[in-house]
């Protein structure tokens, strides 16, 4: 037992005596996560659009009026021809232009049908599809309002939508906890990646495997002091969240803590046994930027929904862990879901974490065999 | 400080004069004097002893002196260049040999000194010749194509050292260049040193082994960031009234304070 | 140049023993691009549906046909109340709960106008958005028959006003020619700017990196000396990639490849640079890899792949111009898509050029030989 906490005091001494280190691994998280929790949105405010009206009629107008009291749109240019609107989108300046055909007005109101047409630059594929269904909405709406119909036409179902958990449609309750299990994971997971293996190429590992120490309690002792920065970073990074983000925190604090917790044990043990495989820290860091960053950021349902993917990539995304602490911090922050709902998860991540501490203990065993 | 070398080293020195000068050279890191105002010359083709405990500044001197570490102040010149104004010039004219291990584990024995005859500017020609010869002076012929990695410490110190020479320097600097490895090693290193010196070349070591010491022309022993003694081992001796040049060091060392 | 060329022959030495590291450099970012362009997909289809049918009725029925011939929803659960239906959004089981409400039938008959409520799990507020609009013109469509209708074709024949979206440059909404050629960007700088991070300040920790400051190498010929290899190897990850892009993912190329090429070639010294940059400031491998993450990460998130920039607070819009991946990404998309012309995307052209020149000098000039 002595000798282990002496092991312990010694993990401490590397971090600490290493101010800019310590600065890097605290100060980062911060960053990413506040410029992250505002920067990544893909609300439309005031997107500059290109209009090109063949019609100049009353419906056209006030099309128009519509559009770009929203909020949502803004007028860049009007355009007199289509090879205007491929040029304007060719600058990169606009990506959607409103098109008027001409009669546009006449045929509202004497056929009550007409078309309006909505090119979109689809070469930027997210923009696009998101401004033409806003756009869309949005005449949708004029329609209901300023269209004669024979009586009886409408709608005979109608359908009343009440919308549950963030009925404001706020985009920072998907990335801002997206953001938040990222940046943890890989934080955490890369520290340790590189302290087993910066051990083996100083060669001092050999010394901790010959010595009396058993291979549990030098895994334990090489998580234990980055178990406590990785936790103090997931406080921060969860008041961040809460204080300077707005996400609410509607479930217990105690079930938040414990699964971040538990998260940030699968991150290191993680980290551990790629530094226990990798032969050098060039290697080890490498392994785990290159498997932890964009596949975190791909698979998890942070960006991508996941039930849209090809089965095998669903299946793949099962062993994502970040795809587990997303759902457990949306459930008790802003669901206020309690253990009761969230086993599953929780139980997911307590696999990987004992499994992923036995691998690393085998590949340490496979070091000294 | 204004001993002459003694006759040994005076018989190999040119009368060119001293290859190595040093006037109250002074290195500060913040409030730490590391070196503190030293002052010597060293003749060409001398061996040139720089003795001191861990942390006593002998291996910041000698960082400055090889240009990786910009002096605080005083003046100094090797091989004619001036330390303050012309580091990069002085690397042309240096051979350097550190305690951290200097080749490339993962390159071969030929590739390594392939790389190094063509980092100093070596014509292919002249790289092969000097390889061949290099090799079979070392006896690692057949060694040629072995990563450094995989060969014995004593092997790679001779390697490192006769890479270091290969654009025939003025000076070289070694930096405790023997440590770790058995006497017979050392000595068979030492044979190395004595040809270089007999050809001319400047020797300037650092190193804890009080018996290679006695194999120095002259020696200088850094306390504290000064040079406390310098003189043939003989003559140091002498002045101490002692048998050996362990006594000698222990009684200098032990007034020490910046000691590791 | 004689010197820049012994320093190429030594790193492609020890890159061709380093085993672990070759197959990160060459073989990795292969599996990353095929592997993440599959997920990469907007595309919001099979939405999980639970339904509360309370009427019982054959016109209830026949509602809840309509939603189960779209590709959109997907039924999972059938619930006798409101409350258990809500159980489901709360687990997460279901996006949308249809409440079919008791009589639902005889008001359609009698009074010829009936209602249904949607309850939409609005946390992702895209899929929501999308959820609650593919519904509501479900139901708007439905006057009470139980033909088939496609979504489509069923708003159109309701609305006076009909809006026609038309998708230039990528008319399919293919999400594969949208994302791949971005992923492939995005794995090239991560790999290249990561070995570029590690190299310098790997052969300090190492010691060797003494023994170079000591020979009259010139600072200019190791950057470059480091900088070439990782460079020849992010282009052929580059050539690989676009092989894959071109005939494994059919990602159209209507504009100039060798154009792409030669602007990929003066992009790639940007990563290669700041990672030099990084290390040999330096101490240890450990805060470089950090610091370089923490780039890389910014640079990933804030391209415009994933998320438009257009619509960020002024401040973030003003740090990500910074972004060399927010010009490369849109210089590769209007190439690729567009057909762009040099002339075209010159201005964003220069502006890497310009990165470029100034993180490499940075590196020089910020690489030290002798220190203080």
């Amino acid at each position: 037992m002595k000798s282990f906490l002496m092991f312990v005091r010694k993990e401490f001494y590397h971090i600490f005596r290493d101010p800019r280190t310590l600065l890097i691994l605290f100060g980062m998280p911060v960053a990413l996560v506040t410029l992250f929790g505002f920067a990544l949105t893909n609300e439309i405010k005031n997107a500059d659009v290109a209009v090109l009206d063949f019609d100049k009629g009353q419906h056209a107008q006030q099309v128009q009026h519509r559009l770009f009291s929203s909020g949502y749109f803004g007028l860049r240019d009007y355009a007199t021809s289509y090879p205007d609107v491929a040029a304007a989108f060719r600058q990169g300046h606009v990506k959607l232009a409103v098109v008027f055909p001409v009669g546009f007005s006449r045929d509202l109101d004497h056929l009550g049908h007409a078309q309006v047409q909505l090119v979109a630059d689809a070469s930027d594929q997210n923009t696009a599809v998101s401004l033409v269904n806003y756009a869309t909405a949005i005449i949708k709406t004029y329609e209901q309002e300023h269209t004669k119909r024979p009586a009886g036409a409408g709608p005979r179902v109608e359908a009343v939508a009440r919308l549950y958990f963030n009925p404001g449609l706020k985009a920072a309750y998907t990335f801002v906890p997206g953001t938040m299990a990222l940046i943890l994971l890989l934080v955490s997971a890369m520290l340790t990646s590189i302290t087993i293996a910066r051990e083996k190429e100083t060669g001092t590992m050999e010394v901790l495997l010959v010595s009396p120490m058993r291979q549990l309690p030098i895994i334990i002792g090489k998580i234990l002091p980055y178990f406590l920065l990785s936790f103090i970073n997931g406080l921060i990074i969860l008041a961040l969240g809460v204080w300077v983000l707005d996400i609410p925190q509607r479930g217990s604090l105690a079930l938040l803590l414990a699964e971040t917790l538990l998260y940030i044990l699968v991150a290191l043990t993680l980290g551990v046994l790629i530094s226990t495989r990798a032969a050098s820290q060039q290697t080890a860091m490498l392994t785990s930027m290159l498997s932890l960053l964009l596949p975190t950021l791909i698979l998890s349902g942070f960006l991508f929904p996941l039930e849209s993917m090809p089965l095998p990539l669903q299946t793949v995304s099962r062993i994502i862990p970040a795809r587990y602490y997303i759902v457990i911090l949306k459930g008790i922050m802003i669901k206020g879901l309690g253990l009761r709902e969230l086993w599953r998860e929780t139980a997911v991540l307590a696999g990987m974490a004992g499994g992923l501490l036995l691998l690393a203990l085998g590949s340490l065993k496979n070091r000294l065999a | 400080m204004t001993n002459p070398p003694n006759n040994a080293a005076a018989g190999r020195a040119s009368a060119a004069g001293p290859v190595i000068t040093c006037q109250q050279l002074t290195k500060r890191f913040g409030d730490f004097v590391a070196v503190n105002g030293i002052s010597f010359e060293v003749a060409a083709g001398e061996i040139f002893g720089f003795l001191g405990a861990n942390g006593a500044g002998k291996t910041t001197a000698m960082r400055m002196l090889c240009g990786l570490l910009g002096p605080t102040e005083g003046a100094a010149t090797v091989a004619g260049c001036d330390v303050f104004r012309e580091p990069e010039r002085i690397k042309q004219h240096i051979g350097y040999m550190s305690q951290k291990f200097s080749l490339y584990e993962d390159l071969t024995v030929r590739e390594n000194i392939r790389f190094y005859g063509g980092v100093y500017g070596l014509k292919t020609a002249a790289i092969r010749e000097k390889t061949t010869a290099l090799l079979q002076r070392l006896g690692l012929a057949a060694e040629r194509d072995t990563l450094v990695g995989s060969l014995p410490l004593g092997w790679k110190q001779k390697l490192a050292f006769s890479v270091a020479l290969l654009h025939e320097p003025a000076v070289i600097f070694l930096d405790e260049p023997t440590g770790g490895v058995d006497p017979i090693t050392r000595r068979q290193f030492w044979d190395l040193i004595y040809e270089a010196a007999a050809r001319g070349v400047t020797i300037f070591i650092t190193t804890h082994y009080m018996d290679e010491a006695e194999y120095c022309d002259r020696v200088s022993i850094m306390v504290d960031g000064r040079i406390d003694a310098l003189d043939t081992p003989a003559g140091l001796k002498r002045q101490f009234g002692v048998a050996s040049m362990d006594e000698v060091f222990l009684h200098l060392a032990r007034g020490a304070k910046n000691v590791e | 140049m004689r010197t820049v060329w012994f320093l190429l022959e030594k790193e492609v030495r020890q890159l061709r023993r380093n085993r672990s590291l070759l197959g990160l450099l060459l073989v990795a970012p292969i599996m990353q691009l095929v592997l993440l362009s599959f997920a990469a997909n907007y595309e919001i289809k099979n939405l999980n549906l639970a339904v509360v049918d309370q009427d019982h009725s054959p016109a209830a029925r026949r509602l809840l046909n309509q939603f189960q011939y779209t590709p959109y929803f997907r039924l999972v659960q059938t619930r006798p109340t409101s409350r258990a239906a809500e159980q489901d959004l709360l687990d997460g089981r279901a996006d949308l709960v249809l409440v079919i409400p008791p009589q639902f039938e005889r008001d359609l008959v009698r009074g010829g106008r009936a209602r249904v409520q949607l309850l939409v799990n609005a946390l992702d507020n895209v899929k929501a958005g999308l959820a609650s609009s593919y519904a509501s013109s479900i139901v708007q469509a439905y006057q009470g028959e139980g033909r088939p209708a496609t979504v489509a074709a069923t708003v159109s024949e309701v609305r006076g006003l009909e809006v026609v979206p038309a998708y230039w440059y990528n008319p399919l909404l293919n999400y594969k020619t949208f994302m791949v050629p971005g992923i492939l960007v995005e794995i090239i700088s991560l790999i290249v700017m990561m070995v570029a991070t590690l190299n310098i300040v790997r052969e300090k920790e190492i010691g060797t990196i003494e023994q170079l400051n000591v020979t009259p190498i010139r600072k200019w010929q190791f950057i470059l000396g480091k900088l070439l290899p990782f460079w020849v190897a992010g282009l052929y990850q580059f050539t690989i990639g676009l092989l894959l892009a071109r005939f494994l993912f059919h990602v159209p190329m209507v504009g100039s490849v060798p154009l792409l090429y030669g602007i990929m070639a003066v992009f790639l010294a940007v990563p290669l640079g700041l990672g030099l940059l990084i290390s040999s400031v330096s101490q240890t491998q450990q805060q470089a890899l950090f610091v370089s993450f923490f780039f890389l990460i910014i640079f990933i998130l804030l391209c415009g792949l994933f998320t438009p920039t257009e619509y960020m607070p002024a401040w973030a819009r003003a740090i990500d111009r910074l972004n060399p991946l927010l010009y490369i990404i849109d210089i590769a998309r209007r190439i690729l898509l567009k057909g762009s012309t040099l002339r075209d995307v010159l201005t964003p052209v220069l502006t890497l050029l310009g990165m470029a020149v100034v993180v490499n000098t940075l590196a020089v000039w910020r690489y030290r030989k002798t220190s203080g």
